[in-house]
């Protein structure tokens, strides 16, 4: 247990504490309070200012929630190409869960994923731009297909949708979020190994010492 | 830099139950932990340690020892000691008014 919630803990956190709390963590009965105060400790960690200078990359937890819950605004868009097949249950058998069900799934695989993605030294970058790239589209989305006034030139989805049939929309619409999402990540993600060769974030004890 | 506990936010008094326990001699992180639950009957997590332990160690009111093993004994620093000290003396002042006002 003790070492998969030291990876909680920004890497020079770890750097300096990991041992130790290990040995304290081996002593200590395991409970819920003990693993709230675990990940309370983490939270904390991330959000005292000191340990995220030492941290190059900053805002992890940021990129990781904010990643989340852009990709689960694109679950929906997932969710809404797909709607119709989903649906024909409920139509024919009156399943009314299974669309609940298959909502919920998605859009916690992919608030995992958003986490995770985000989580990572390479990734942290890219996971934002998919933050930035999925929460305008989305909402250029929404601004054009409401009565908010004349549509956003800006936006490539909103565009796409007014020019295709009606059938067509859902399929573009994610065509579109998925290619300009994948040339997003694929653009940080060279950003990204470039400035950062090793992956690795954070002090070596020696230097927090000092 | 905050020369008082007020500014470690939610671990101020976890930071104070640890200068307290090191006040007496060098411990290391477990030995807090039973010291603190022993004297003061609180039962702080290994989370709240060592977010205790790191802010105290940062703001240098605590200093880690050379450690035979993996996990390092604190001191307090002389600095630490004054901070305990103003501490102790505003809750004794706050606990005599308080004993003043309603002595029932």
């Amino acid at each position: 247990m003790t070492g998969r919630w030291a990876r909680l803990y920004p890497a020079s956190w770890r750097a300096r504490y990991q041992n130790e709390m290990t040995e304290v963590l081996a002593e200590v009965p395991w409970s819920p309070l003990a693993m709230f105060d675990l990940l309370r400790g983490a939270a904390d960690a991330w959000a005292n200012p000191e340990e995220r200078e030492k941290t190059p990359g900053s805002a992890p937890w940021l990129a990781s929630w904010a990643t989340a819950v852009s990709l689960v605004a694109l679950a929906f868009q997932v969710y809404r190409t797909i709607s119709i097949p989903v649906l024909v249950p409920v139509g024919m058998f009156g399943w009314w869960w299974i669309p609940v069900v298959a909502k919920s799934a998605l859009a916690a695989l992919l608030l995992l994923f958003g986490v995770w993605l985000g989580w990572r030294e390479r990734w942290r970058a890219a996971a934002l731009a998919l933050t930035l790239g999925t929460g305008v589209s989305i909402l250029a989305e929404i601004w054009n297909s409401g009565p908010f006034g004349p549509p956003l030139p800006v936006s490539l989805v909103g565009t796409t949708i007014r020019l295709s049939p009606a059938w067509t929309w859902p399929a573009f619409s994610f065509l579109l979020q998925f290619l300009v999402t994948a040339l997003a990540i694929g653009i940080c993600v060279t950003a990204a190994i470039r400035t950062s060769p090793d992956g690795a974030g954070g002090a070596s004890p020696a230097s927090m010492y000092r | 830099m905050a020369s008082d506990l007020s500014g470690l936010g939610r671990f101020a008094d976890s930071a104070l139950l640890v200068l307290a326990s090191l006040a007496d001699g060098p411990k290391h992180g477990y030995a807090v932990m039973r010291d603190v639950q022993a004297t003061a009957n609180v039962r702080m997590g290994p989370g709240t340690l060592y977010g205790a332990l790191s802010r105290l160690e940062g703001k240098g009111w605590i200093r880690p020892l050379p450690a035979p093993e993996r996990r390092h004994p604190y001191e307090i620093t002389a600095s630490g000691r004054k901070v305990l000290l103003m501490e102790c003396t505003q809750l004794q002042e706050f606990a005599r008014s308080v004993l003043a006002e309603r002595p029932g």
